[in-house]
C-alpha cells in the first residue's frame, strides 16, 4: 500500500469505505490510491459488498456480484436462498403445496406452517365446493364434473353409464305440515338412507331442493333399474321419527336413463332421465320409470320373468 | 472393441456385496479417488482434456442417473421435486432453484453441501466440472434439448454454495440473459 499514508490513515480509509453512507466521489481520484492495485482490488470488493448489501436490504434479488470472498459469498448464499424462496412461493401460488423451506431458521418454520395451512384450507374449500351443506353428500357441481369425465371416457371407449333422477314425493306437504326443520331432517334421512345403498363407485348427489341425481358408471339400463328399485324399496320401508306425530314414511320417484350412442353431451342423458322422472310422477309416484325410447318393458320382462308384469306401477304408496 | 463401456449393472448389487460395511462410504474416500484421477489425467493429457473427460463423465452419469432415478416425470415441478428428493436422499447435495425459465432457455440453481466441493480450500477456479456435465445431462434428458450448465459460484472460489447457470445451447446468449 502507499507509503504516503500511515497505518492509522489506512485504517480510517477502510473504515470509511465500509461504514460511510456514501463514498466520497474524489476518493479514487487520489493518485496514491488510483495507482495502487491492492487498493483497487480492495475497493472493488468493498464496492460489491456495499452494492449487494444495499440491494438485499431493499429486497432487490437480481444483482449479481462476481467478486469472490467470504463475506460476499455468504451474502450471495443468502441471496440464492431468498431467490429460491421466491421460486418456492410462486410454486405454492400455483398450487404446489409440497414446497418446504429448510434454510432460513424461524422464517422457514413460518413459511412451512403457512404452506401447510394453505393446503388444508384449499382442501377444505374444495370439499365445501363439492359437498351439499345440509346432507353432506356430493352437490350438483361435483356430480357434473364426474359426469363430464365419464362422458369423455364413454366417447373414447364406449363404457356405458346410467343416470337416475330422483325426487322425494310430495315433499312440499312435509314442509307445509311440519315446517322446514322437519323438511331438512327428511332430506338428511333420505340422503343418508340412499347413499348406503349405492355402490362405492356410484356418485349420489343432491342437486337442489328435494331433487337428487345418481351417476352409475359401468352400468347399463337394466342394472340401473335394478338399483333404482332397490333404493326405492329401501326408502319405502324406512321411517323417520318426529316429535309432532307418527313416524314419517317417505317415498321417491325415479327416472332412469342410459347413455346412448347418439348422445352429444352428458346433458342428453340427464334430459331423458328427467323426462322419465316426470312420467313416474305423472303415473302415481313411488315408482321407477325409464325413457320411452329405452325399451324398459323388455328390460323388466327379462328381469322379472315369473311375473311378466311391470312391478314399478304396483308398488303401494304411503306418501305424505 | 470397448473394454469399459458403462452399463448400470456394473455398479453391482452393493447390498449383497457389502452385508457388513453397508452401501455408503466416507466422502473423503470418494474425493480421494476423484481428485487423484484428475491429477493423473491432467499430468498425462493436460488440464483441458482432464476437464473435458470430467465434464463428459458427468454427462454420462447424469444420463444414467435420470434414466434410473428420475424418469418418468411429467412437467418441471415433478422433475424438480423428484431430483431434489433423490439428490438429498443419496446425499449428493441440496438442490434449490432460483429461476426455472425453461421457455426462455435459462435456469439458475444452487447445490448446497455439494458432494464434490463443499469444504474445499479456496483455489481461484470453479471445480465442479463433473457436476456441470451431470446437470447438463439432467436437463437434456428432461427436455430432449441441448443444455449446458456452467458453474458461476463455487466453494473453491470462496462461495458457500455452488451456483449453476443452465442455458439451452441453441439459444442466443442475449435471450438466456433476458
Amino acid at each position: 500500500m502507499s507509503s504516503q499514508r500511515s497505518d492509522n490513515e489506512w485504517i480510517a480509509l477502510i473504515s470509511t469505505l465500509l461504514t460511510a453512507p456514501k463514498i466520497p466521489d474524489d476518493l479514487c481520484m487520489d493518485p496514491g490510491l488510483a495507482e495502487n492495485p491492492n487498493f483497487q482490488k480492495l475497493y472493488g470488493y468493498i464496492n460489491d459488498l456495499r452494492a449487494l448489501s444495499a440491494a438485499l436490504a431493499h429486497g432487490d434479488l437480481q444483482m449479481f456480484a462476481y467478486t469472490k470472498g467470504y463475506i460476499l459469498s455468504n451474502m450471495k448464499a443468502l441471496q440464492a436462498n431468498l431467490r429460491h424462496l421466491t421460486w418456492q412461493t410462486k410454486q405454492v401460488a400455483e398450487g404446489d403445496f409440497s414446497q418446504r423451506a429448510e434454510f432460513l431458521g424461524e422464517f422457514s418454520d413460518s413459511f412451512n406452517e403457512m404452506t401447510i395451512k394453505l393446503h388444508q384450507n384449499q382442501l377444505e374449500l374444495e370439499r365445501l365446493a363439492n359437498v351439499d351443506f345440509l346432507t353432506q353428500i356430493p352437490n350438483r357441481r361435483s356430480a357434473m364434473q364426474f359426469l363430464e369425465q365419464l362422458f369423455l371416457l364413454y366417447k373414447r371407449s364406449f363404457r356405458a353409464f346410467s343416470i337416475m333422477s330422483i325426487d322425494i314425493d310430495n315433499f312440499k306437504n312435509v314442509n307445509d305440515t311440519y315446517g322446514h326443520d322437519v323438511g331438512d331432517r327428511v332430506l338428511k334421512h333420505v340422503s343418508s338412507t340412499l347413499k348406503d345403498v349405492f355402490r362405492a363407485s356410484d356418485v349420489f348427489c343432491r342437486i337442489g331442493g328435494e331433487e337428487f341425481l345418481a351417476v352409475l358408471p359401468e352400468t347399463g339400463l337394466a342394472g340401473a333399474v335394478c338399483i333404482a328399485e332397490r333404493i326405492r324399496t329401501v326408502l319405502e320401508k324406512s321411517e323417520l321419527e318426529i316429535e309432532m306425530g307418527p313416524p314419517l314414511k317417505q317415498t321417491i320417484s325415479i327416472g332412469v336413463s342410459q347413455v346412448l350412442p347418439g348422445d352429444d353431451k352428458y346433458n342428453d342423458v340427464i334430459i331423458r332421465s328427467d323426462n322419465a322422472l316426470y312420467m313416474a310422477k305423472e303415473n302415481g309416484r313411488n315408482r321407477v320409470y325409464t325413457n320411452p325410447y329405452e325399451d324398459v318393458d323388455e328390460l323388466l320382462k327379462s328381469m322379472f320373468p315369473s311375473d311378466g308384469d311391470d312391478k314399478r306401477s304396483r308398488n303401494g304408496t304411503q306418501e305424505m | 472393441m470397448r473394454k469399459y463401456k458403462f452399463f448400470w449393472d456394473l455398479i453391482g448389487d452393493v447390498e449383497d456385496g457389502r452385508p457388513n460395511l453397508g452401501t455408503t462410504l466416507d466422502l473423503e474416500t470418494y474425493r480421494l479417488m476423484q481428485f487423484t484421477m484428475r491429477d493423473v489425467l491432467e499430468e498425462r493429457f493436460g488440464a483441458e482434456i482432464a476437464d473435458d473427460v470430467f465434464f463428459n463423465a458427468g454427462k454420462l452419469a447424469g444420463r444414467e442417473f435420470f434414466k434410473h432415478y428420475i424418469a418418468p416425470v411429467n412437467g418441471i415441478d415433478e422433475f424438480v421435486s423428484k431430483t431434489q428428493a433423490v439428490l438429498k436422499n443419496k446425499r449428493i447435495g441440496i438442490l434449490r432453484l432460483e429461476e426455472a425459465m425453461l421457455d426462455k432457455g435459462r435456469v439458475l440453481l444452487t447445490i448446497d453441501e455439494d458432494l464434490d466441493c463443499s469444504g474445499l480450500p479456496e483455489l481461484d477456479y470453479e471445480s465442479c466440472i463433473y457436476d456441470e456435465g451431470f446437470i447438463s445431462s439432467l436437463f437434456e434428458c428432461f427436455t430432449n434439448e441441448k443444455w449446458r450448465a456452467e458453474e458461476i459460484d463455487c466453494w473453491c472460489t470462496g462461495a458457500r454454495t455452488c451456483r449453476f447457470l443452465v442455458t439451452q445451447e441453441n439459444r442466443s446468449e442475449a435471450t438466456a440473459q433476458a
